[in-house]
């Protein structure tokens, strides 16, 4: 009976939400559906963490049921996937307009990503995110700000062109080491939004409504998980070029994103660079193959759904009482919404970032990685790179919300209960990851991590 | 885990414990209450600190260890990491965090939460009526937090995770009044130096995890202590087929240097601190005296057993550069914080002019009674502003004797025992680093390498008066004669505020040097415990050179040769001459440099600044008197040109990215949607 439950949980966990998804049309009333839905991503998330059964964390072997497949590298963004879509879901309990395309939406975006992070079949996992790629694309067309169809319209480019050169990589008659494959795996950096087809996610994340915005970072994390799981035999052959020109890139998306975001004016195209900064440490991470690295890589793949989840949220409450985001435009905010001012500290100081938060361990993981792999340089030019994540974390921060407070914010009110039960729950756990991440590796992915470097390269 | 480290723990934890119940419900606690949890916290860690000294003069046994004072210290690990395979992890594949405590952890955690809760007691009277008054005790938690949580660290990584907290907690204090641009401004250079600095720290630690695997203090002492401090040719043989060359071990030392130099404010950067002094006195002090300035300090101090002689030659030619420079720049400073801020500098760059002769002792003994006499120096300025009502300009106060007469005594004590009078704290640890530098001139100068190492000894002498000279002009200035500014002083009077600290740092001021604590003894234990640790581990001989060996440097080049040279090794009769030597020269010098100083102070400013106006008239001095007044603030200068830099890089990425990338990608959107424009137009209509 047990061994018959776990192996449907893992298709039970697409088909929760996709039943949901199913069946709000055919709920009338605002409040049932709202209340079906939570009911919905509660159950997912009882459902994700009842997973850990199914879980070889001491062995670290992969439990694969049907295409679907659970270990120590997609456990920890399967359980923050179900969380992030709780939080989207508590974010958008008033909404008004549109409400049940809006929970359909959001219950069936819910349904291809967690897919998506569970496919260990390639078929699968193109599948299912392209289909979460085109859930977004339309709420963000349908219900996003005011230039929504040209920011949907720049993403559909990109989605595609990722898509279709994923779709033509994935006969399997091509053998593991086929030119193509090495051009899926560029398909998969669009999906990381690496520089330079990162052009998407700024204006994505600037567009998309609130709630749909806090799980789209799970996109770049869901990129990052494909090449985890598809392209690394392709990195571990010996002899090619792949791992170089990975980590070259890497360092140029932390640059690059990093310079654009010292002197970026907007808030939400700010915490999409330091999305595509922490993407690029994943990169530079995977293409090291040492243990610290890839360890550090999957931490961050998590963390920076967490974080920039956590960004857009102040992002998003700063913009529904001001109406833009312009940082200079900002100010004082410490002192009119101290609690505010006390969590959004707490986000911006996880991309500091400030040990003791989430992004820290990963990035310093890669780092030591590299200089293990013997890339002294290149290990030097990340570690400088990290006073400029310094400097722009906590310019925007300090521009935002210290100084004397504008007259025109006064009469804003201080956290409202449900933006800030969404913050403290993703503060809390930046905390967790930051402060303990023995637990993350212990139990979620170093085990996994030491059966994959071990594997054999083709 | 034994009692001692149990206690400690407890100790590090009840700061964090007042930060997250203070943010929490700090503001609805209110006034004074908050204080007073605050208060009661640090209190309890302090206690707990008392009780982890009785636990370890007691001693006692961890896995067939005897640990204690003299003994070996007390080492607990717990696997935080999964960093690989490494050369001796205590959990195979994992980097540690642990817990270090030996006699000099004892010291630290006594010192720090006993002038902490002086500190917090005196906050309590001096930001009463002051808004954000919880937050002001949030912050100090967070920082008392971050440096205890530095000193029972036993593994680099976790320096490196308490370095950055401190740097948060100390730009939240800075930027306390953040309404106040200059202050926002000052803490956000004072952080950015500090991250450009820890890239060092960063390298450094991926270096020596990249060769060890695990970077616990026992680790680095085990692997890399003796080929520090011997003269190991060719490098370090790992097990795990590494060879770690001596001239990477050097740039390690060299780059953990550079983030202690940006934390200390030594000689590049040694106005930041002066600089961003905008937050309130109590904060300051502590900030200075233990925790923010003083933690480069002890990160030097527990890696010192891996540096190597290059690095310690760079340590103690940067602390007398920076002791020199501190001490004039303190001289001249019109503002009562930047002498203070100066005169801090000046002192750390003593100590890292101890530790890079190798007076490990002297320096940390100096560090330790210069966290009481700073410590009461700011509170008793913070005194005298708080009753001036805000005004920090020297040429402004004065004759505030009458009007705050327990300041003016708690600023003379302090600066009694800065200055080294006979009696007070600070004459026994300048004593005793004073002679060592003074054998080592010594016995570097009858060498071969002449008489240029004497400045090695005139310096440091000269710095003393010169400091004596500062602080004699800032107490003169302060409370002597009558106020120069009569506007608003008439209703000037000495708040009833923390008479009981003020107090009990003079008293600390007083017996700090003295054998009534002892700290001295602890700090020679200390060093024992060290060394025992390196005899016990080196399994292959006996160690040649010892821990504490001092003036390692002046007398051979050790590497660069083919063959280890034997002549460095001082022996001891030649050491005890050089020392003996020594001390006679301190004693016929510094009194008179001393009293020469504080003399000269007194005279120049017995009327008012109107001698020094006089003084000045004559070019020479006031050209040097405005170069040290505003030139060593080309750090700032240097930060802003750094950030222009950044900026403007930042700014060229940035159109590039607008004109290029992006430009490119909406010109593909734009022709794509042509086809579909009248759809969407019909569609609309």
């Amino acid at each position: 009976m047990i061994e018959f439950l776990r192996h449907q949980l893992l298709w039970l966990l697409i088909f929760l939400p996709l039943a949901g998804a199913v069946a709000a049309p055919l709920i009338p009333r605002r409040r049932v559906i709202r209340g079906t839905a939570l009911g919905v991503v509660l159950a997912e998330l009882a459902a994700a963490l009842l997973l850990s059964f199914a879980l070889d964390w001491r062995g670290g072997r992969t439990f694969v049921y049907g295409g679907l497949g659970i270990d120590g590298l997609n456990f920890s963004l399967t359980l923050a996937t179900a969380g992030m879509f709780l939080l989207a879901i508590i974010a958008s309990w008033k909404i008004e307009r549109a409400a049940i395309a809006h929970f359909a939406a959001l219950l069936l975006l819910e349904a291809a990503m967690v897919g998506g992070f569970l496919a260990v079949d390639f078929s699968l996992y193109w599948l299912f995110t392209t289909v979460s790629l085109a859930v977004v694309l339309v709420a963000v067309g349908v219900g996003g700000g005011p230039q929504r169809q040209w920011a949907a319209s720049k993403f559909f480019l990109f989605a595609l062109g990722s898509s279709m050169v994923l779709l033509a990589a994935m006969p399997r008659a091509l053998g593991p080491t086929h030119a193509l494959l090495r051009l899926a795996v560029f398909g998969l950096l669009i999906r990381m939004a690496l520089v330079p087809v990162h052009g998407w996610l700024a204006e994505l994340y600037g567009q998309g409504p609130a709630a749909v915005s806090l799980v789209i970072p799970l996109l770049l994390s869901g990129g990052g998980y494909g090449v985890v799981r598809f392209a690394w035999p392709l990195l571990s052959a010996p002899g090619g070029h792949l791992p170089l020109i990975l980590a070259a890139l890497g360092l140029l998306s932390i640059f690059y994103a990093a310079g654009c975001a010292l002197v970026e004016k907007d808030l939400k195209r700010l915490i999409a660079y330091s999305s595509i900064c922490q993407m690029g440490f994943v990169t530079l991470g995977l293409s090291m193959r040492t243990a610290a690295a890839v360890n550090g890589a999957i931490f961050l793949l998590t963390s920076q759904a967490l974080s920039s989840a956590a960004l857009l949220g102040v992002a998003a409450v700063i913009q529904e009482r001001a109406g833009h985001r312009e940082i200079s435009r900002l100010g004082g905010l410490a002192t009119t919404m101290p609690v505010f001012a006390g969590l959004s500290m707490v986000a911006f100081l996880a991309i500091f970032p400030l040990p003791g938060l989430s992004a820290f361990v990963g990035q310093v993981l890669v780092i030591w990685g590299t200089f293990q792999a013997g890339g002294r340089a290149t290990a030097i030019l990340a570690c400088a790179s990290m006073p400029l994540m310094a400097a722009f974390s906590l310019r925007a921060f300090g521009r935002v919300f210290l100084g004397r407070p504008r007259p025109e914010h006064e009469h804003w009110g201080d956290l409202r209960q449900r933006e800030l039960a969404v913050l403290t729950f993703l503060t809390i756990c930046m905390l967790l990851l930051g402060a303990m991440p023995w637990f993350f590796f212990f139990v979620f992915s170093n085990q996994a991590v030491v059966v994959m470097l071990k594997t054999p390269s083709p | 885990m034994p009692n001692c480290a149990l206690l400690l723990l407890a100790a590090t934890l009840m700061p964090l414990g007042s930060f997250v119940l203070l943010a929490l419900i700090g503001k609805r606690m209110g006034q004074p209450l908050a204080g007073w949890v605050a208060t009661a916290l640090i209190g309890g860690s302090c206690a707990c600190s008392l009780a982890a000294m009785v636990a370890w003069f007691n001693g006692g046994q961890l896995y067939g260890n005897t640990w204690g004072p003299g003994d070996k210290p007390i080492e607990l690990s717990a696997k935080w990491l999964p960093i690989g395979p490494g050369v001796s992890q205590d959990h195979p594949g994992f980097l540690d965090l642990d817990i270090y405590v030996d006699s000099l952890t004892i010291a630290m955690f006594n010192t720090i939460t006993v002038l902490s809760l002086l500190v917090h007691v005196f906050s309590i009277g001096y930001m009463a009526g002051q808004k954000r008054f919880a937050r002001f005790f949030t912050y100090l938690g967070l920082l008392d937090f971050s440096v205890l949580g530095l000193v029972i660290g036993g593994s680099l990584i976790q320096f490196f995770v308490f370095w950055q907290l401190l740097a948060v907690a100390s730009y939240l204090l800075a930027a306390f009044w953040h309404e106040e641009a200059a202050a926002r401004g000052a803490a956000m250079r004072s952080l950015l130096i500090g991250a450009v600095a820890d890239v060092g720290f960063l390298v450094a630690l991926g270096v020596l995890v990249r060769y060890l695997g695990n970077v616990s203090l026992a680790d680095m002492i085990r692997w890399l202590g003796p080929a520090a401090s011997a003269a190991t040719v060719g490098g370090i043989h790992l097990p795990s087929g590494l060879t770690l060359s001596t001239g990477t071990l050097t740039t390690v030392g060299l780059l953990l240097f550079a983030a202690a130099i940006a934390k200390s404010a030594q000689f590049p950067v040694l106005s930041w601190l002066a600089d961003s002094s905008h937050s309130a006195a109590p904060a300051w002090a502590l900030m200075q005296s233990v925790t923010t300035a003083a933690a480069g300090v002890y990160l030097m101090a527990r890696t010192f057993p891996i540096l190597t002689p290059q690095v310690q030659w760079v340590m103690a030619i940067v602390g007398l550069v920076t002791l020199t420079l501190g001490a004039l720049a303190a001289a001249v400073q019109d503002d009562v914080y930047h002498v203070l801020a100066y005169s801090t500098a000046s002192q750390l760059g003593t100590i890292f002019l101890a530790l890079g002769i190798g007076s490990w002792m002297g320096g940390l003994f100096q560090w330790t009674t210069h966290a009481f006499f700073k410590t009461l120096l700011f509170l008793a300025a913070g005194v005298v502003i708080r009753a001036s009502g805000g005004r920090r300009d020297l040429h402004r106060l004065g004759g505030m004797v009458r009007k705050t007469p327990l300041a003016a005594i708690a600023f003379a004590v302090g600066l009694a025992a800065a200055i080294g009078t006979p009696f007070f704290c600070g004459y026994y640890s300048q004593e005793m680093v004073l002679t060592h530098v003074g054998a080592f001139a010594a016995s570097a100068g009858h060498g071969r390498h002449g008489w240029l190492y004497w400045a090695f000894c005139a310096l440091p002498a000269a710095g003393v008066g010169i400091s004596a000279f500062a602080l004699a002009r800032c107490w003169m200035l302060i409370f002597w004669r009558r106020p120069r500014a009569q506007a608003a002083v008439e209703d000037v009077r000495e708040p009833a505020i923390g008479w009981f600290p003020l107090a009990a740092l003079a008293v600390l001021c007083v017996i700090g040097g003295s054998r009534v604590l002892d700290i001295k003894r602890m700090l020679a234990q200390a060093v024992d415990e060290t060394e025992n640790y390196r005899y016990v581990v080196q399994t292959e001989g006996k160690p040649t050179v010892a821990f504490l060996q001092r003036w390692p440097v002046a007398i051979e080049p050790r590497y660069g040769t083919s063959e280890p040279q034997e002549s460095h090794i001082v022996g001891m009769e030649s050491e005890a001459a050089a020392e003996n030597e020594a001390s006679g020269l301190f004693r016929a010098i510094i009194p008179w440099a001393m009293a020469g100083g504080l003399g000269l102070g007194v005279l120049v400013y017995l009327r008012g600044d109107a001698i020094a106006a006089e003084l000045l008239r004559f070019a020479p001095l006031r050209l040097l008197h405005s170069f040290l007044r505003r030139g060593l603030f080309w750090d700032a200068l240097l930060c802003g040109v750094v950030a222009a830099v950044a900026v403007f890089a930042s700014r060229l990425v940035a159109a590039l990215e607008r004109y290029v990338l992006d430009a490119a990608a909406n010109l593909l959107v734009w022709i794509v949607r042509q086809p579909l424009r009248g759809l969407s137009v019909r569609r609309e209509s």
